[in-house]
């Protein structure tokens, strides 16, 4: 966990502009943006998983494209080792495209209806010109399958993906992932739409195969999942990177207020059980154009006065252990 | 093991194409629609090899805009007779032909009568009767001779029309007086002088100056009406046996001279068209409309299914390529098809036919580039929507160019699309050559329906049913056929309108 990062991410922003109808955008002159990613910055180790938590449309799932460039960003700069991948070329990119992959959340939208399990698996070799004839592609993919526990693997192949259980759908887009074996996978919570039993298989499999790949980016809303999965956990909170830290540190030791309301959501499978604290107030505000202050001051209990004038900086208070809070950083 | 699962891959196709027919069987419009279909195209494949008969270039294969010859079974219409052709063979290609015919002379020593090997260039066949008249033995007063030809018409009412044909050629007539003539004989032996001419010097091959036929005006003022007469009703004026003869008069013949004349007669024949004729009848010219409905058939699917095949690639393309590409491609190419759909269909049609000039190929061409704006209207939407699709950012994310994007992804996504656009585009492209073909646009050397229709309409024939009734019917079945097979694909390829 020494060495370069795999990834390097520094001061990324993504700007969604929000159209209004015909005639408001003729007579208004103010642009209004949806802020989904803004001025993020933080690294992903080799061989590390880093786990990107937060709630529903923080901007994980932008941060996770804007990472592999499905999206382009507004400004900042994303680094692959020591490319800067938003500077590259149309055709240059897809020559980078091996290394990173990505695992989206939905199996059942992210799979072709029309191709069959070999040639969905198949795919990203026969893209990249990796394979030479058929009887390769075949035994690549049966073996892909075969980690994947899609046993046997030829009852798989000739199949179509409304043909397979949502579990094994999402077996075959990882299995669409590893198979080339990137330095570098996004997995946008790939767990978040299947049943409890199934997602604990899935998991167990990302972990076992970690040697396919070198680093994750784990998305995930579940603090609990990304505890049991990630090195390293990085907290969202509306579009801004909140708590960064080991995931041991961030579940024992948070410090900013937004991470310990996460950790008090977190249910316990206990009925007896009562929470009673509830450190937390008010809903989400919106994202088009927030006001420069803390983004969780309107939430917050410990609100004080610096915090509704200054936007907190994201500081390492010991150990890489960085929280943006103005009131942790003593 | 490529093997094995190549055949695997294989059996799963047919499992699908199996899947289909299945989901296809129980569509009882898809069905009626592919029924007719196969109807349609085994009558294009067949049809036109039950008729001889060219839609076009042949005339006169029957009496002129004469009913089927099974219209004498209906009522009313007991009074039809088909066709006679008393002479079966009247090339005289070799010497056995000339057996079909009586010769008779009042000098039987002085003629001789051979086949030639020559015969009319421009005739049937290459032989020729030889007819020489040998001047030394004969006695200078009238020698004729009289090739004629028996044959019994048995039907109480007249046939439309009669025919006759001859081509003859002279030599060594100098000095000699020559007179030939044609000439029908009725059942009662009144004769009629069709044609007569003298003949007194040697000529080149030669026809009568007049068609010798029931239709022409030289022959109708043999008759005391005149112009009104029509000969073909009064020469056969009841059952009997009648005669056609050719006739050659020698007269003042010079028996000082030892010059042997000699006369070829060629194509000799009388034909006679009668008031009914084939499965459907003739049209204005006397041409079979059955052939003429069989080429059409050819004619209407060629057209149809070229047309529609390329004005759906058009629109694919180009629905393709402005759906992905969107910005200023999606802009020009979407404005220009907008700008195709508001301008008038057919006036466009027929001016850029009228440029271009009238054949099949130009109006396959013309239809086609004014056929595929809606569709490719159709396939864009489909594609806008398909690029949101999660699976197509996978493909990105897996490093696929737009090329294998559109082709892998977006393409087999549309084909729905485009099997139920081609099947609805077909009757459309019928339709419209139909249309040009009505307005007098059509390919003049290639019948189809929407020509057959144009001359009826243009002799006035509306009230001949036995011949408007198959064009427009067949229009009609052949764009239903189309129609039916669209909607039971949509109904199968498209889920949301599957009924369960």
């Amino acid at each position: 966990m020494s060495q370069t990062p795999i990834i390097r991410v520094r001061n990324l922003r993504k700007l969604f502009p929000i159209r209004g109808g015909g005639l408001s955008s003729f007579l208004t002159k103010e642009e209004l943006f949806v802020h989904a990613v803004d001025d993020v910055s933080f690294d992903i180790n080799t061989d590390e998983v880093l786990g990107l938590v937060g709630e529903s449309g923080c901007g994980k799932t932008t941060l996770g494209r804007l990472l592999i460039r499905l999206l382009e960003p507004t400004s900042g700069e994303v680094y692959y080792r020591d490319t800067n991948i938003l500077s590259l070329s149309q055709s240059e990119m897809r020559e980078l495209r091996p290394k990173m992959q990505i695992i989206f959340q939905d199996p059942y939208e992210s799979l072709n209806p029309r191709m069959t399990v070999l040639d969905l698996v198949a795919e990203p070799l026969e893209v990249n010109d990796l394979i030479e004839n058929d009887a390769e592609k075949e035994e690549k993919v049966a073996e892909i399958l075969e980690q994947m526990r899609l046993t046997p693997p030829e009852e798989f192949m000739f199949r179509y993906p409304h043909e397979l259980s949502g579990g094994q759908r999402q077996r075959i887009a990882v299995a669409r992932a590893l198979i080339i074996h990137p330095d570098f996978v996004v997995a946008d919570e790939p767990v978040s739409m299947l049943d409890t039993s199934t997602r604990g298989e899935i998991l167990n499999l990302m972990i076992e195969l970690k040697a396919l790949t070198r680093s994750y980016l784990f998305i995930t809303h579940e603090l609990a999942v990304a505890r049991h999965f990630c090195d390293r956990i990085a907290i969202m909170y509306l579009g801004r990177i909140m708590e960064m830290g080991t995931s041991d540190e961030i579940v024992k030791n948070p410090s900013h207020p937004y991470t310990r309301a996460l950790l008090e959501a977190t249910p316990v499978p206990n009925p007896k059980s009562r929470k009673e604290k509830v450190n937390i107030k008010g809903e989400v505000i919106s994202p088009i154009n927030p006001p420069r202050r803390c983004r969780f001051y309107t939430r917050c209990l410990m609100a004080e006065e610096i915090c509704s004038r200054l936007e907190p900086e994201l500081v390492d208070i010991g150990g890489g252990h960085m929280v943006a809070c103005h009131l942790n950083q003593g | 093991m490529t093997i094995s699962t190549r055949r695997k891959r294989f059996n799963r196709l047919i499992k699908r194409a199996k899947g289909f027919w299945g989901d296809y069987k129980q569509n009882k419009k898809g069905l009626f629609g592919l029924g007719l279909l196969f109807f349609f195209v085994l009558f294009a494949l067949f049809g036109p090899m039950l008729s001889d008969n060219h839609p076009v270039m042949d005339w006169d294969v029957g009496g002129r805009r004469v009913p089927p010859a099974w219209f004498k079974y209906l009522p009313g219409f007991q009074y039809l007779v088909p066709n006679l052709d008393p002479i079966d063979d009247v090339g005289f290609g070799d010497s056995d032909e000339l057996s079909a015919w009586d010769i008779e002379t009042n000098f039987e020593d002085s003629f001789t009568v051979t086949h030639s090997t020559e015969g009319y260039e421009r005739g049937s066949g290459p032989g020729s009767i030889l007819i020489s008249l040998d001047s030394e033995a004969i006695e200078p007063s009238a020698a004729n001779i009289k090739i004629s030809k028996t044959f019994s018409w048995d039907y109480s009412n007249p046939p439309k029309r009669f025919r006759t044909n001859l081509n003859f050629k002279a030599e060594g007539v100098e000095g000699t007086s020559l007179n030939i003539r044609l000439v029908l004989v009725d059942a009662k032996r009144v004769e009629y002088v069709l044609w007569q001419r003298d003949i007194i010097s040697d000529t080149i091959w030669s026809y009568p100056e007049y068609k010798v036929d029931s239709y022409s005006i030289k022959v109708k003022m043999i008759f005391p009406d005149g112009v009104f007469a029509d000969p073909a009703h009064i020469i056969f004026n009841g059952t009997g046996e009648y005669e056609f003869y050719f006739m050659a008069s020698f007269d003042n013949i010079d028996t000082e001279s030892t010059v042997t004349t000699h006369l070829y007669v060629d194509d000799l024949n009388i034909e006679l068209r009668g008031t009914s004729y084939g499965l459907l009848g003739t049209d204005q010219w006397g041409r079979d409309v059955y052939s003429q409905l069989a080429h059409g058939a050819k004619t209407s699917l060629f057209v149809g299914l070229l047309t529609a095949f390329i004005s759906v690639s058009i629109g694919l393309i180009v629905g393709l390529f402005a759906g992905f590409s969107g910005g200023l491609v999606d802009e020009v190419s979407m404005r220009f098809a907008d700008m195709l759909l508001v301008i008038p269909f057919l006036p466009l049609l027929l001016i850029l036919i009228a440029i271009l000039g009238q054949s099949v190929l130009n109006i396959i061409l013309v239809i086609s580039l004014l056929g595929w704006m809606g569709f490719s209207r159709v396939v864009r939407s489909q594609v806008l929507s398909l690029k949101e699709r999660t699976f197509i950012e996978a493909a990105r994310a897996a490093g696929g160019s737009t090329i294998h994007i559109t082709i892998k992804h977006i393409l087999p996504n549309v084909m729905g699309l485009v099997y139920v656009s081609l099947a609805t585009n077909v009757p459309a492209a019928i339709t419209a050559e139909a249309s040009l073909s009505f307005l007098g646009l059509g390919d003049p050397s290639i019948m189809s329906w929407g020509q057959m229709l144009h001359d009826i309409v243009y002799y006035s024939a509306i009230k001949e049913l036995y011949w408007v009734i198959p064009p427009g019917l067949c229009i009609a079945l052949l764009a239903v056929s189309f129609v039916m097979m669209g909607f039971s694909l949509d109904e199968i390829l498209n889920p949301r309108l599957r009924r369960r």
